[in-house]
């Protein structure tokens, strides 16, 4: 069953963050999650995982009456903002909130889970 | 900032742009990042040494000033909070935007700053600072004006490249040759621009001629199979060979009749004349080739004497045929002079007057009165000459070329 792991940061930490080099602890913290992150390959569970770019460098697609307009920025203003996602693969809901509970507490930043829906729940 | 730092952010300057507009759109606002990126390493590395891979780091600086700039952009009103988390994807360099595109953008980054919606002396001020990594204040001061001027007109013609929907995709296949023969013209302004200063004293801005070369080697580079591109390098590499040698003592123009051709620089010519030879077989012959061709035949005698006055006359022809400017035409009474006499050259010069108002024409007339001083002079009518000589250096606002002109004209009276 596949699920996606959504990280959130808050806004203001990441445009805080732009500048400067990260501090020791959250390089280790940042250290802590690549060794779970290693973990989870092996066991074949992680299909992908990937950082975004800053919200100020995303374009947003909407429709208009006549046609598409894609418009610099993020859809939506927000406290806190999307900053890396993972698709994995695991058994059920209850392994992804154990996976996401590991990555919560190394990083200490929330992660929402989306179960990615399957051919059995479209019909 | 050394050389060797110098070459290498310019070298990469069109690169680091590329990337990050390939990835995240919005060319106004990464151009203006990477001018910054650069300034920043022009000012780190110097200190710091230059990082094991000058590129990702330029990228890596240029994509956080470029967050910077967008969000002051978008988010102006957004209250700021207590900084808190570092953020981590971006904390870890091994986590980076990954591999460095291994996509040459130069071609690309040319052709949209060439755009045919911006005039002539946009395109030349955008190419300079997006594609060829020199500053404003650089740019600025080799066309004479103020960094304030010139940082309006850049910031303006990338206003106007948005407006007109521009894109950093190449052009189709079909648009590629007419698109590229705006790059070609816009790269022969620059080298000319610093050829030869329009006005002022200095005759030559050794800058802007040496950044048209590296740029038409990029062309070149990029477009091997454009026969023309081939022939503007050529161009630029056999006029660039006698720069050595057309300045005398106190900066006094020598004309290429009385240059020292030991001072020519023998490399740049032998690269020069390889080019043109190598292109020319393939018939596909354009204003730039022949323009070398007539170059090429100067520079393969080994003394004036010798120089091959027919062949040029015919190359001249030719030239006017695919260009009917004033300039080519006046050239062409000069090779015709040299060729079959003065005489010959007078009666050229007075038909062409007759038909296309060589005299009155504001780009030659200065020209065309020394053309014919130089031609009466030989025929003996040397009281006409010296006053033709007097006339053309008041209609000339370049020094060096106002003063070479009187010289002569003092030399008959």
């Amino acid at each position: 069953m596949k699920y996606l792991l959504l990280g959130y940061t808050p806004a203001a930490a990441w445009d805080a963050a732009t500048a400067d080099a990260p501090t020791p602890e959250a390089l280790a913290a940042f250290a802590a999650y690549q060794e779970f992150e290693r973990e989870l390959r092996e066991t074949g569970e992680l299909v992908s995982t990937e950082g975004l770019g800053h919200p100020a460098v995303s374009t947003t697609v909407r429709p208009v009456p006549d046609g598409v307009v894609a418009t610099d920025g993020p859809f939506a203003e927000l406290k806190e903002v999307l900053a890396s996602f993972a698709v994995i693969d695991v058994s059920g809901h209850e392994r992804a909130v154990q996976i996401a509970s590991r990555i919560v507490a190394a990083l200490g930043e929330p992660v929402e889970i989306r179960p990615i829906m399957g051919a059995e729940f479209t019909a | 900032m050394s050389a060797r730092i110098e070459h290498l952010l310019r070298a990469e300057a069109p690169q680091v742009l590329g990337a990050l507009v390939r990835r995240f759109g919005r060319f106004d606002v990464a151009e203006d990042a990477v001018q910054e990126a650069l300034l920043a390493a022009g000012r780190t590395w110097e200190a710091d040494g230059v990082p094991a891979d000058p590129r990702s780091w330029l990228i890596r600086v240029g994509y956080r000033r470029m967050v910077d700039l967008l969000r002051s952009d978008q988010a102006r009103h957004r209250r700021e909070l207590e900084a808190g988390v570092t953020d981590l994807a971006m904390a870890d360099p091994s986590r980076g935007t990954g591999p460095v595109s291994a996509v040459d953008d130069s071609l690309t980054l040319l052709l949209l700053c060439c755009h045919p919606a911006l005039s002539p002396s946009d395109q030349v001020a955008l190419t300079l600072r997006a594609v060829g990594g020199l500053t404003t204040a650089e740019i600025a001061h080799a066309h004479g004006t103020t960094e304030a001027t010139m940082g309006t007109r850049i910031s303006r013609a990338k206003q106007r490249l948005v407006r007109a929907g521009a894109r950093f995709t190449p052009p189709e296949e079909a648009d590629l040759p007419r698109r590229t023969a705006v790059v070609m013209k816009v790269l022969y302004l620059i080298f000319n621009e610093g050829y030869t200063a329009s006005a002022g004293a200095a005759l030559t801005r050794v800058d802007l001629t040496a950044e048209a070369i590296r740029l038409a080697r990029m062309l070149h580079a990029a477009r091997p199979e454009d026969a023309e591109a081939s022939g503007l390098l050529a161009l630029m590499l056999l006029t660039e060979a006698r720069r050595p040698a057309r300045t005398g003592r106190d900066e006094a123009l020598v004309p290429l009749h009385a240059q020292d051709r030991a001072r020519w620089d023998q490399a740049l010519a032998d690269e020069g004349v390889a080019l043109i030879d190598a292109v020319w077989p393939r018939r596909e012959h354009g204003p730039y080739q022949i323009q070398a061709a007539i170059a090429a035949v100067h520079t393969s005698a080994g003394e004036p004497e010798r120089t091959d006055w027919p062949q040029i006359a015919v190359l001249y022809l030719w030239l006017e045929r695919l260009t009917p400017t004033a300039p080519v035409r006046l050239s062409r009474v000069v090779a015709v002079a040299h060729a079959y006499g003065p005489a010959r050259g007078l009666a050229l010069l007075d038909d062409l007057n007759h038909r296309h108002g060589l005299e009155t024409d504001p780009l030659v007339r200065h020209r065309a009165r020394a053309v014919r001083a130089h031609l009466l002079r030989l025929t003996g009518a040397t009281s006409d000459a010296a006053s033709l000589y007097r006339e053309a250096a008041d209609l000339t606002a370049n020094e060096v070329e106002r003063r070479y002109l009187l010289e002569e004209a003092a030399r008959l009276t």
